[in-house]
């Protein structure tokens, strides 16, 4: 019986792993952290090299987003009013979707389930185009509903799903001993399922909020100056003549910040989110 | 009356009669639709999603079948299968499926490589797992066009922290990382493998953390070292968890463009158009809404086939019911 495993010294295979994590969280993070600094540098030392480490920090680009001639908290709302939106379309039907299709003992429910998915799968430019045409049509281009139609068809799908796959975890007895003390169908869902599902439900709207605030190519179809969404306000600080990097850091500060925090409130049920439910942690 | 129904609920649930047949009048509003409850309850949805789903989906056919003006009028002319046969013999179309093969399948082998290595690690360290995941779950929160920002920032030609640093050891010294077709293709598949590595690696850690500790002791009863424990334990049991990651993230690259479209727009010379940029350029940007939605189609056909080896995996095949 062989005790040797890899022909490593042991202090390698013990901190080996160690080190190979801290470099892993070097990659992900300084990205991040270099982001952050920029965009409290002063334009003059933005661009010196080797790059300064330590600096005058400023709040300038922070003060001109909210407070200057061209502020982005009209952005802010627009964005935060189409989050909810489809947050709110997408959990309420998807809750009830989710349950039934938990529920349901039909032939053919795969193959329901697998359409429902399906819709989530479209790539984002194949539902832009029809949507495009059809929204020109019923004049919905450049309003809020417009955007938070367009956010559900990827978002509902995404509820039902995860949603079906906490409510697998409900074990059916304990509505059938609700209904054996009179309780409805409807009364066991709302009284004994729901509770229970109550965090998961949390967890997918926050997910869905998530989805609708980091979206980009729907928005920059769908909204004009009135309903834009932060990620398209951010893209159009590109500019040919000089871009601002400061300010366009900031931005992405404030546009990625709520979201890192939701996703670390999240954690337990984020690798079910991104699966659709398709992995538990 | 409440009996009546605890009863007919009892007999309908154990599937035997007990007590007495209630009356047609004592059976709730909800029994007595012609769609079971659970039906009810799909039906928003699905009613949502047939409207969202379906109806974009025939205006695509619709229009893909016809030269689509919107100035001087807006009319729609139809010309039959005209933009089929301008796609089968359109280079820059079949250019972007050779683009979008290296990119999702750089993109694919990278990310899985590295997040089968990650997870096996962070299976092994006992402490700082939590802090760990919490630092790699922040990429994928952040919105594509965010990404695509800070990597043009880092790659900046003049100001970039990673081209100085590159240059420190003498790499492109003399040519923008984003103005080359081959660095400005890595660059893209690096800039995804930074943003959703962490998804495999989350995958695959669930899955590890679910193997019993009594295999692996089997195995080493039976002489298995730690290579050799890997490759005939490890690795088998971690494949529906790796199908699993690699589906998602191929639809998931095949879905988006948007960091490709802030960092390079497709360039330089169309080498990292992919195809979904393109028809998005097709359709949205040259406005040619009936060819973008031709090509759109062929993307949707093939994006929904890998959907459905998706389904079969998790659910063990989307044709049969139990």
């Amino acid at each position: 019986m062989s005790k040797s495993t890899l022909a490593l010294p042991k202090s390698v295979r013990r901190y080996g792993p160690i080190a190979a994590l801290g470099l892993i969280s070097v990659w992900t993070l300084l990205p991040l952290v270099w982001m952050f600094i920029s965009s409290l540098k002063i334009r003059r030392s933005m661009f010196e090299f080797p790059p300064t480490i330590i600096f005058d920090p400023t709040l300038q680009y922070y003060q001109e987003m909210f407070l200057g001639s061209n502020p982005v908290t009209p952005f802010l709302i627009n964005s935060i009013i189409v989050a909810l939106g489809t947050a709110v379309l997408s959990v309420g039907f998807g809750t009830l979707g989710g349950y039934g299709l938990s529920r349901l003992d039909l032939r053919g429910k795969k193959h329901l389930a697998f359409w429902i998915i399906s819709t989530r799968m479209a790539p984002i430019v194949v539902v832009v185009i029809p949507l495009f045409y059809i929204y020109n049509a019923l004049n919905l281009l450049n309003t809020h509903i417009g955007l938070i139609i367009a956010h559900t068809t990827f978002n509902l799908p995404f509820a039902i799903w995860l949603m079906q796959s906490f409510f697998d975890e409900v074990p059916e007895a304990l509505e059938e001993a609700a209904m054996i003390d009179g309780a409805t169908r409807w009364q066991a869902f709302r009284k004994v399922s729901l509770p229970l599902v109550l965090p998961g439900m949390g967890a997918t709207a926050i997910i869905a909020i998530v989805f609708s605030w980091n979206d980009f190519i729907f928005a920059l179809i769908f909204t004009s100056n009135a309903t834009q969404t932060m990620p398209v306000a951010a893209s159009q600080l590109i500019t040919q003549t000089g871009t601002l990097w400061g300010r366009v850091m900031a931005t992405g500060v404030v546009i990625l910040l709520p979201m890192v925090t939701f996703g670390i409130i999240v954690k337990r049920y984020l690798v079910s989110g991104l699966t659709m439910g398709a992995v538990k942690q | 009356m409440a009996e009546h129904q605890q009863t007919a609920e009892v007999s309908r649930i154990r599937g035997a009669y007990v007590g007495e047949e209630p009356e047609e009048s004592d059976r709730s509003i909800l029994e007595s639709l012609p769609v079971s409850f659970e039906m009810l309850l799909l039906l928003p949805s699905v009613l949502t999603l047939a409207v969202l789903s379906i109806i974009p989906l025939v205006v695509m056919i619709f229009l893909s079948f016809h030269e689509v003006n919107f100035t001087p009028v807006e009319e729609q002319i139809f010309i039959g299968l005209e933009n089929y046969v301008q796609m089968a013999g359109d280079g820059s179309f079949w250019n972007s499926w050779k683009v979008t093969a290296i990119y999702v399948g750089g993109s694919l082998s990278l990310q899985l490589v590295l997040g089968v290595l990650i997870s096996v690690m962070l299976h092994r360290v006992i402490k700082g797992e939590n802090l760990f995941t919490s630092i790699i779950i922040m990429p994928m929160m952040i919105a594509p066009v965010v990404v695509g920002l800070i990597w043009q920032f880092l790659l900046d030609p003049s100001f970039g922290l990673y081209t100085y640093l590159l240059n420190q050891v003498g790499l492109f010294v003399s040519q923008p990382i984003l103005g080359n077709s081959d660095s400005a293709m890595a660059a893209v598949i690096l800039m995804d493998t930074w943003q959703w590595t962490p998804l495999i690696v989350l995958i695959v850690l669930a899955r590890l953390k679910s193997i019993p500790e009594h295999l692996y002791e089997a195995a080493r009863v039976d002489g298995a070292t730690g290579i050799t424990q890997f490759r005939y334990v490890t690795l088998p049991l971690l494949k529906p968890a790796i199908a699993i990651a690699l589906l998602l993230r191929s639809m998931d690259l095949m879905r988006y463009f948007a960091k490709v479209f802030i960092t390079t727009g497709g360039g330089p010379s169309s080498s990292t158009k992919i195809i979904g940029l393109y028809v998005y350029e097709q359709a949205l940007r040259f406005f040619n809404l009936g060819y973008g939605s031709a090509t759109g189609l062929v993307l949707l056909i093939i994006t929904i086939l890998m959907g459905l080896a998706f389904v079969e995996t998790i659910m063990g095949g989307a044709g049969d019911d139990e």
